[in-house]
């Protein structure tokens, strides 16, 4: 008797987190729908100009500037991420693997706040010096994004990596492949879809990241054309504007919210897709 | 009311120009003008930079200065005064606005016409850039909120305000 009731308790609890998220969507929908309605959703969601104050909701823009600014950072950490990947699993003696993955785990627990502040301080000067334009730029948030979702890509292709049966390597390795051969012809292709869903994992963080973007982008609301212009993505769009809007100005922050969210749900459908396929 | 506050126009502390006519902050910020070159300026792009939509201090701005024209959708966004000073303190060729009492010495305040930006110039009207801060009530005040209210509109407190760069608008006795 008794454990039925606690059993019954754990699922009520179990439920409630369920049930908040439901809440949540729902808020979000009831808020932002209406004005989507209102506007017209082609109009908000290719509409190029963003001047609430004038009646304009139009998120195009801020569509492109986030994927750009996504795969500008997917650009940098794919590479260095699976470079990292395979140094620790084939080459790092255990001594560097000590030091480094801890490392790349405190990597992802710094706050994002302090990326944002570093990026303002130290590589916006770099970039506007150096290369051109204001330095508050699609090219320094990539730079910044791509560093903050290397963890995820790194700690999660690893584990796949590992997963792998230790007979793929060795009969490779038998066979008279070399050791690279064996990694980038066998070990890389078998473990695949774990390897892209790491990606995909970091592109839905890279999406939805905020605070450190409202610091670097500078948050122009122009259609982007180059690396060194400044953007405004569709989380900045909320984070910046939240604190002063009302009315119709707020709905549409809601209904940016919407459109993340669609986006963020079908990217971690993807990915939960690509990493169960591993199984057969 | 509670007070007054300019808002001024600042640039970078290396920008050589110390005077803009407003006609010109206009075709600045609407994007007509956008090298430094055409101001006298060495030959830089301008950039500018702006509050975010909905702000109090970029609504002002529009209203005082822009009048019907619109601010450049090229212009950087910032949210908070402090965010504006910070970019504009870096960049050596950025302009932006905030309010008076947050110029500080990383930032060049600008003279409208000649006029410097300072809270005597704004209290006798020869500084135009200048917007009230409000409170508001919901309702008639109940006996804390009017004492409040008494306070911040007496001499120590204006006094006060006055210090950080607001422009009292109560009457400050004799001394």
């Amino acid at each position: 008797m008794r454990e039925k009731v606690i059993e019954k308790i754990l699922l009520l609890v179990a439920l409630s987190s369920v049930l908040i998220l439901a809440l949540i969507t729902f808020f979000i929908f009831e808020q932002g729908l209406p004005l989507i309605s209102k506007v017209g959703p082609r109009a908000f969601i290719l509409g190029e100009r963003w001047v609430p104050s004038q009646g304009s909701y139009g998120i195009f823009p801020m569509i492109v500037s986030s994927f750009w600014v996504t795969f500008g950072a997917l650009a940098l950490s794919i590479p260095l991420g699976l470079a990292c990947t395979i140094f620790l699993k084939e080459w790092s003696p255990p001594s560097a693997g000590l030091v480094l993955r801890p490392a790349i785990h405190l990597l992802a627990a710094i706050p994002s706040v302090i990326y944002g502040f570093w990026g303002l301080v130290v590589l916006v000067p770099l970039v506007r010096n150096h290369l051109g334009g204001p330095g508050l730029s699609i090219l320094s948030g990539s730079v910044i994004l791509g560093v903050m979702i290397l963890p995820t890509i790194i700690s999660i292709s690893e584990d796949s990596l590992r997963a792998l049966p230790p007979t793929y390597k060795e009969g490779a390795l038998a066979l008279g492949a070399t050791h690279w051969q064996t990694i980038w012809r066998v070990l890389i292709p078998a473990a695949r879809s774990g390897i892209v869903a790491s990606i995909v994992l970091g592109m839905g963080r890279a999406v939805g990241e905020t605070m450190a973007m409202i610091m670097i982008l500078g948050n122009s609301v122009k259609m982007p054309t180059s690396f060194f212009d400044s953007a405004r993505t569709l989380t900045t769009n909320i984070g910046l504007e939240m604190a002063y809007a009302s009315g119709d100005h707020r709905q549409a922050l809601f209904a940016t919210g919407i459109v993340l969210f669609v986006i963020i749900m079908l990217l971690n459908s993807l990915a939960i897709f690509l990493s169960r396929r591993r199984i057969d | 009311m509670i007070a007054k506050d300019a808002i001024t126009i600042i640039v970078n502390p290396n920008n050589p120009i110390d005077d803009l006519s407003m006609d010109q902050v206009r075709s600045v910020f609407s994007g007509k003008v956008n090298n430094w070159k055409e101001l006298g300026g060495p030959p830089r792009p301008i950039v500018l930079v702006n509050r975010e939509e909905g702000s109090g201090t970029r609504e002002s701005f529009q209203k005082a200065v822009m009048e019907k024209e619109e601010i450049s959708l090229d212009s950087l966004v910032q949210n908070t005064n402090g965010a504006i000073r910070q970019v504009v303190s870096n960049d050596p060729n950025a302009i932006g606005y905030l309010s008076l009492g947050l110029v500080n010495d990383q930032v060049k305040a600008l003279k409208i016409s000649g006029i410097e930006p300072d809270v005597a110039n704004s209290e006798s009207g020869k500084y135009a850039l200048v917007r009230p801060f409000l409170f508001v009530l919901d309702g008639e005040p109940t006996v804390e909120v009017k004492a409040f209210l008494d306070f911040v509109l007496s001499p120590t407190a204006q006094k006060l305000l006055a210090k950080e760069g607001l422009v009292p608008v109560a009457k400050l006795s004799g001394d």
